[in-house]
């Protein structure tokens, strides 16, 4: 098994990043992430089938997020796969978050920032 | 519709990613679809799935596909664009490169020293034309005779040595050689002056009507020359020889005289040269 270059999460691209605070409260299938990474970006995201699962194959190989089984949330015959975080993506969004956290202090210290921001 | 388009468009993603993807990419088509309705909806859904195909399909193209997910003949493509080489691989590369140059050197002086083929004779053909020149010589000696026994004997001594030497081709330059030689020969050694004049005119004139250019074959060569000699005068005894194997140590004391490598020209036993040219010889053998 070859590992995927590391490059491609560090840093961690942004729809993986999206991916990650999407699934960090449950399990979800593609299309649920889709939905939440529309809504936690107010409408401005939106993830198409392409980005969506290019970055899920990502982040499963980097064991940053698994396949988990559907349980309860499946319904009719529609077979969906259902994936959920695990600890190393937490940690990966964590981090990622940091360093945003990082940049943002910089930007507030250069002013970049007006208005309600600063 | 929607669905079907959109199912051709994912053939231009590679195999892989169709494969591990494919049907859950159309199931969130439906999906949208199903919560996406009205033309601003479907607009809106055809513009984000056409630019984010031309975002991700070669995207896609360029990822390092995992080993396990592909069969096992497709591994030995596996691209390394990630991995630098090893130092290993320039070590392995550079011996490969020197020990193919080494081979490539010796295989250039091993060819500049390599003689071709040719139809030469061996050291034992080189005997065996020994013994073809002491068997001609001694089927020639019954006198009257001689011309049919030498060219039965020297027949049969032909055949053995064909298998032996490759067959020599004459072209244009070696015929007039040797017809110019039997000519010579002819004029020096034929008693009957005036049926010496007639073979040499009929041998000049079938030169010049081209009846021997299309000859390559020695030995049709030298049967066309006795035909012609022996029509020109049938009580000639001078008879031509050839063998493909060169007949160069010949005695001078032999009957048989050779006027090329492979062609030789029969002097009966008892003929007299007006020049007195191997006359000496010819008592020699006839005492």
């Amino acid at each position: 098994m070859i590992d995927m270059p590391r490059r491609k999460l560090d840093p961690l691209p942004s729809a993986a990043f999206q991916i990650l605070l999407a699934l960090s409260e449950e399990k979800m299938h593609g299309y649920g992430i889709m939905r939440q990474v529309e809504s936690q970006t107010e409408g401005r995201v939106r993830l198409g089938p392409g980005t969506l699962y290019s970055s899920i194959q990502t982040l499963l190989e980097g064991k940053l997020i698994e396949e988990a089984d559907a349980g309860e949330q499946e319904k009719g015959t529609e077979r969906r796969r259902y994936y959920r975080i695990t600890s190393a993506g937490r940690k990966g969004a964590r981090a990622e978050a940091e360093r945003l956290a990082d940049l943002l202090r910089v930007a507030r210290a250069r002013r970049v920032f007006r208005g309600e921001y600063v | 519709m929607s669905e079907k388009l959109y199912a051709f468009l994912l053939r231009l993603y590679p195999a892989h990613f169709r494969k591990a993807y494919g049907e859950d990419a159309l199931q969130l088509l439906r999906d949208r679809l199903r919560d996406e309705p009205g033309f601003a909806g479907r607009l809106r859904l055809w513009i984000d799935l056409l630019a984010d195909l031309a975002l991700s399909a070669p995207r896609e193209h360029r990822r390092v596909v995992p080993a396990a997910s592909l069969p096992a003949e497709a591994r030995l493509f596996q691209v390394l664009e990630m991995e630098p080489p090893r130092p290993s691989t320039f070590f392995f590369g550079g011996a490969l490169a020197l020990a193919g140059l080494a081979a490539f050197i010796l295989l250039l002086s091993y060819a500049g020293v390599r003689k071709p083929f040719r139809a030469e004779p061996s050291p034992a053909s080189q005997a065996a034309s020994t013994q073809l020149a002491g068997s001609s010589r001694s089927a020639t000696q019954p006198g009257a005779d001689g011309r049919a026994q030498s060219s039965s004997n020297t027949s049969g001594d032909q055949r053995q040595t064909n298998r032996q030497a490759a067959e020599f081709l004459l072209d244009a330059a070696e015929r007039q050689r040797v017809l110019a030689a039997v000519i010579a020969n002819v004029r020096e050694y034929e008693d009957d002056r005036a049926a010496g004049k007639r073979i040499v005119a009929a041998l000049r004139s079938n030169q010049r009507s081209g009846r021997y250019d299309a000859i390559t074959s020695g030995r049709a060569f030298a049967n066309a020359l006795n035909t012609q000699m022996e029509a020109a005068s049938p009580a000639t005894r001078v008879l031509i020889f050839y063998t493909n194997i060169p007949f160069t140590s010949i005695s001078p004391a032999s009957t048989t005289h050779p006027i090329d490598d492979h062609f030789a020209i029969s002097i009966p036993v008892g003929t007299h040269s007006p020049r007195g040219r191997n006359a000496a010889a010819m008592r020699t053998r006839r005492a």
